[in-house]
């Protein structure tokens, strides 16, 4: 019996003591969904919040605010004075970088965004063309909250395989990668809608250099694997050139290190697909024809292939991680570590030899 | 011969299936949740080595322990000590042992608490957290070894689960991270299991409840089990935490396992680390219960005062030097402090005690 007066006493103190925590009452909060940075005129940065209000009453569901502050918290602080309610950051999916700034380099606002415990690492980063404070302010007709529709725009594509991902927690882990830069969808208004048809390319920190979203599909068979990507690509059957998408393609990359001297990679990537279109009346059922096809587009990958490593070489910027690859080469021969400019240096001498392999599984539902 | 005055009645005893989950519950605590930037520091990738190798260590503690134990029947460490050394001897001996119980169930509380602090509510002042979780920890041992035996299965029971949520960082895993494989020689390996060990400390709880525990015969058996569970866990959750974080990007990373499981996600709950931290408690309280109640039957030993008086004396003093570590600097001194003796008294201690027990011939019982 005193045991038990003790259990209650104790789950009393327990139930009065949930009172000190601080409250989060949901109609006080504007809840950051997505959040912008700029450089503004005079050298300070200038951010701004689209958040969510959950007040029945109001008439618009979204506000956007904005401040200019020196550092990203004090950010919040400024915003926090223009605002009726407090804001929180638990929400925010999409941070986005004006592309100004991110040419000056972002590391401390990205690593802000970690050491805050209150904000998730599924954030997806992403870089603009033009001022983030445009992009987030401008009203879409369509569309009521700009946060989520960019939010759902991106993730979307990468789900779909039509674009690399760019978590906080995966940028970060490509930024403290030696030998491995990190990407970013580069997005761009042009009237009403969001467009993300580029990628933009980091070295370090510090944005370089943008490749098309096509580019990025090769780029994305040498960072990672595809499951279900398609591809719409130009080959030349018979001397004559054409257009076929591949669907469902499903894809393993190998990269080995061939000379440790002369920097040489061996590049073999392995595909499989199925042809959903030709622009021509093609007999694919014909084994011959068939493996012609495949040929060709073998030819026509491993050319978009090659033509974007040299890109990425006159950059200056391994996405791919082939220095993070050297690197473990030099040290299994039982050299040291390198360090990223020495890997950095290294790699302006890379040569790649690329090699693709193409099986078609299958030809649609019709022959 | 003096005995503990603890009445060894069958209402007083353990399963013996249940010292599996005090040693595994009482190894597993806060160490988890932060220990692999320590070890990354001194061997890199090779660091689940390190983890493997402080793993055997731990069995051969235990191996040593369980020796000495079945040399005298029914005597916990303290008794043994008396018989061996004598009184004088034997109540500085305990009474280093209870000092060093007390800091490691001190760093334990410190250590859960700044967690809270960092992750959940900033604003909560500790000594409301010290006081609330040393409330719970007097009416824990207050319920006397069968109730701990009870906790820590349900807490092992209740958390292991987590487990499966590696999967999710699993999916972002480089496995270049782990290469190149075995890079460092047999001295810098110890030296990373060496920092290991503070995690895997907490088995010297089988010195403490062997008197208790039903079916000696056969504890060996489940006390092996239960370092060998913990072994695995910590080699998973290091391997994961390697191919998951960046070398450079850990060394930052004070708690790397909850960073971890920031980007698990669920439809219904975002943020799941939250719910992690909250069932931490569970995890790090049978740590504290069982540590007090190895200091409260020491002081009772040595000193003859009433068990209930001793707890709430180690309570008190448990509270204060709790309110006094503030910074994160101080607990980290602490951390260190206990760590680095803890490896000489829980690893290579026994190993002294059963040599001087050996060539002495003292105070056996001969069966």
């Amino acid at each position: 019996m005193r045991r038990f007066r003790l259990l209650i006493h104790y789950l009393l103190v327990v139930v009065l003591l949930n009172g000190c925590g601080e409250q989060h009452v949901l109609e006080k909060l504007g809840l950051a969904v997505a959040v912008g940075y700029d450089l503004s005129k005079d050298g300070k940065l200038l951010g701004t919040t689209v958040f969510y209000q959950i007040d029945p009453e109001a008439r618009e569901l979204v506000t956007v605010i904005s401040g200019t502050a020196h550092t990203s918290k004090g950010l919040t602080v400024a915003q926090n004075r223009e605002s009726s309610k407090k804001i929180v950051g638990g929400q925010i999916r999409v941070v986005v970088y004006h592309d100004e700034l991110a040419r000056k380099g972002i590391l401390s606002l990205v690593e802000n965004l970690t050491r805050d415990a209150s904000i998730g690492s599924n954030v997806y980063l992403t870089v603009a063309k033009g001022r983030a404070y445009d992009i987030l302010t401008h009203r879409y007709p369509e569309n009521s909250n700009i946060g989520i529709y960019l939010y759902q725009a991106i993730r979307q594509n990468v789900e779909g395989e039509n674009m690399i991902s760019s978590k906080l927690h995966e940028f970060m882990k490509d930024y403290y990668a030696v030998g491995k830069d990190a990407v970013m969808p580069y997005i761009e208004r042009v009237k009403n809608e969001l467009h993300i048809n580029k990628i933009a390319l980091f070295r370090d920190d510090r944005l370089v250099a943008e490749i098309t979203t096509r580019e990025g599909f090769f780029l994305k068979i040498l960072r990672e694997r595809y499951n279900k990507g398609e591809l719409e690509i130009n080959i030349s059957l018979d001397k004559k050139r054409l257009f076929t998408v591949i669907e469902h393609i499903s894809s393993k990359k190998q990269i080995k290190v061939l000379d440790l001297e002369k920097p040489r990679f061996s590049v073999k990537v392995k595909m499989t697909a199925q042809i959903q279109e030709m622009a021509e009346k093609i007999d694919l059922s014909k084994p011959e024809q068939l493996k012609k096809v495949q040929k060709a587009i073998e030819l026509a990958v491993k050319k978009e292939t090659e033509h974007l490593l040299e890109k990425l070489r006159k950059h200056d910027v391994d996405p791919v991680g082939f220095g993070e690859i050297y690197n473990i080469a030099i040290q299994k021969s039982g050299k040291k570590k390198l360090s990223q400019e020495e890997v950095r240096e290294i790699m302006k001498r890379a040569k790649y030899e690329v090699d693709v392999e193409i099986k078609i599984l299958r030809t649609g539902v019709i022959g | 011969m003096s005995l503990s005055t603890f009445r060894r009645n069958s209402h007083m005893a353990i399963s013996v299936s249940l010292a599996l989950f005090m040693v595994h519950g009482n190894q597993v605590g806060i160490g988890i949740a932060g220990v692999q930037r320590f070890i990354y520091d001194r061997v890199q990738q090779d660091a689940w080595i390190a983890v493997i190798i402080a793993g055997i260590m731990t069995h051969i503690a235990a191996w040593f322990m369980l020796k000495i134990l079945a040399k005298f029947k029914d005597m916990d460490l303290y008794d043994i000590h008396q018989r061996v050394f004598g009184k004088w001897p034997a109540r500085v001996l305990n009474f280093i042992f209870i000092v060093y119980i007390m800091g490691s169930a001190l760093t334990i509380l410190r250590g859960y608490i700044e967690i809270i602090q960092s992750w959940m509510f900033p604003e909560v002042p500790s000594w409301i957290l010290n006081a609330s979780l040393l409330c719970l920890t007097i009416y824990g041992v207050t319920g006397g070894i069968r109730v701990l035996a009870g906790i820590s299965f349900f807490s092992v029971g209740l958390t292991l689960w987590q487990l499966l949520l590696m999967v999710y960082p699993m999916q972002y895993a480089d496995f270049h991270l782990l290469q190149p494989v075995f890079h460092h020689d047999i001295g810098q390996l110890m030296d990373g299991a060496r920092k290991m060990s503070f995690s895997t400390i907490g088995f010297e709880i089988i010195l403490f409840i062997y008197p208790f525990v039903k079916e000696k015969k056969i504890l060996p058996r489940y006390v092996h089990g239960g370092l060998f569970m913990t072994t695995c866990l910590y080699v998973v959750v290091m391997l994961v935490t390697l191919l998951y974080f960046q070398g450079e990007q850990l060394q930052h990373l004070i708690w790397a396992t909850f960073m971890m499981m920031k980007i698990v996600e669920f439809p219904f709950l975002e943020r799941f680390e939250f719910v992690s931290i909250s069932l931490w408690m569970l995890v790090m309280l049978d740590n504290l219960l069982m540590d007090l109640w190895i200091a409260m039957r020491g002081v009772h030993h040595i000193s003859g005062v009433k068990e209930r008086m001793a707890l709430f004396g180690i309570v008190g003093v448990m509270f204060f030097a709790s309110n006094f570590l503030e910074t994160r600097q101080s607990i980290n001194l602490i951390t260190d402090i206990f760590g680095g003796v803890g490896f000489y008294i829980i690893f290579i201690y026994p190993i002294v005690l059963y040599v001087v027990i050996r060539l002495f011939r003292k105070g056996a019982v001969r069966t």
